[in-house]
């Protein structure tokens, strides 16, 4: 349980909250602002979608490229080989059958 | 769904902009400004109102907005071009007060020992501070309402201690 003089600090958090000094007034144009936010939502839009982009490419470079053995590449490599060969032979084979 | 007419939200910016200012104030770090972080929110607002369903109170929803923002913030601010938007029609106009210096310095020791919570608890506390219910402060942080009550006591005394210390 809470003393006298814990509820009244308590008290006097919760006013200090409320009666915080108000050091400026906030003026909102509305029908203006209305304009604002339609002209300036497509480019600051893409401004994000840049900037996520050139973080995600920056990140992708410096984590996933080199966590990339040169087993792995290898074995892609291979496993391409391994699928183009086969293409191939089955375009071939359509080939001689017309 | 709400539809967003001029009137609708120049009500809501009307009644909500104090408490998304008080909010901004305390997520904002440098080179971020109060400002900025406002002027974020409000056009998140603007873009996210089609997908208000009203499962919620639009008041609820306009926190759960608010705190996502300001949370991402930090996160945006690590990308090298990040660019806060800025808006013209929103004006921040100084307002000549008395300094009231105990009450000032009282906002300061509230806000610094805020900041030493961690982000779930720092909600929380905003959004009892704003004198959100513990059902209210569950919907917007995800959290049990038995949760939200738990970690209360505990940031209730993390408080205390701090602001007895500081006062």
């Amino acid at each position: 349980m809470w003393n006298n003089e814990q509820k009244n600090i308590w008290q006097d958090i919760k006013d200090t909250w409320n009666d915080q000094p108000q050091s400026e007034k906030i003026n909102i144009q509305v029908s203006r602002l209305l304009n604002e936010f339609d002209s300036k939502v497509s480019q600051f839009e893409k401004d994000s979608i840049n900037s996520d982009i050139a973080t995600l490419k920056a990140n992708w470079t410096k984590t996933k490229r080199e966590k990339v053995s040169q087993f792995e590449k290898d074995s892609i490599k291979r496993d391409i080989n391994i699928i183009s060969k086969f293409l191939k032979k089955m375009v071939d084979k359509f080939r001689i059958k017309k | 769904m709400e539809k967003l007419t001029t009137e609708r939200f120049e009500q809501l910016l009307k009644y909500n902009k104090g408490k998304i200012y008080r909010i901004c104030k305390i997520y904002a770090v440098s080179p971020l400004e109060p400002q900025d972080l406002f002027q974020e929110v409000i056009f998140s607002i603007w873009k996210s109102i089609s997908t208000f369903k009203g499962n919620s109170s639009i008041d609820t929803w306009i926190y759960r907005i608010t705190l996502n923002v300001c949370l991402r913030s930090k996160q945006k601010l690590e990308k090298k071009n990040y660019k806060t938007v800025q808006l013209e029609s929103i004006q921040f106009v100084p307002v000549e007060i008395p300094l009231d210096y105990n009450q000032q310095e009282k906002y300061k020791a509230l806000t610094s020992c805020i900041s030493i919570l961690n982000a779930k608890n720092k909600s929380i506390i905003i959004l009892y501070l704003e004198e959100l219910k513990y059902k209210e402060i569950a919907e917007i942080t995800g959290l049990t309402e038995n949760h939200v009550a738990v970690r209360m006591k505990r940031i209730k005394k993390i408080l205390l201690d701090c602001i007895t210390n500081k006062i």
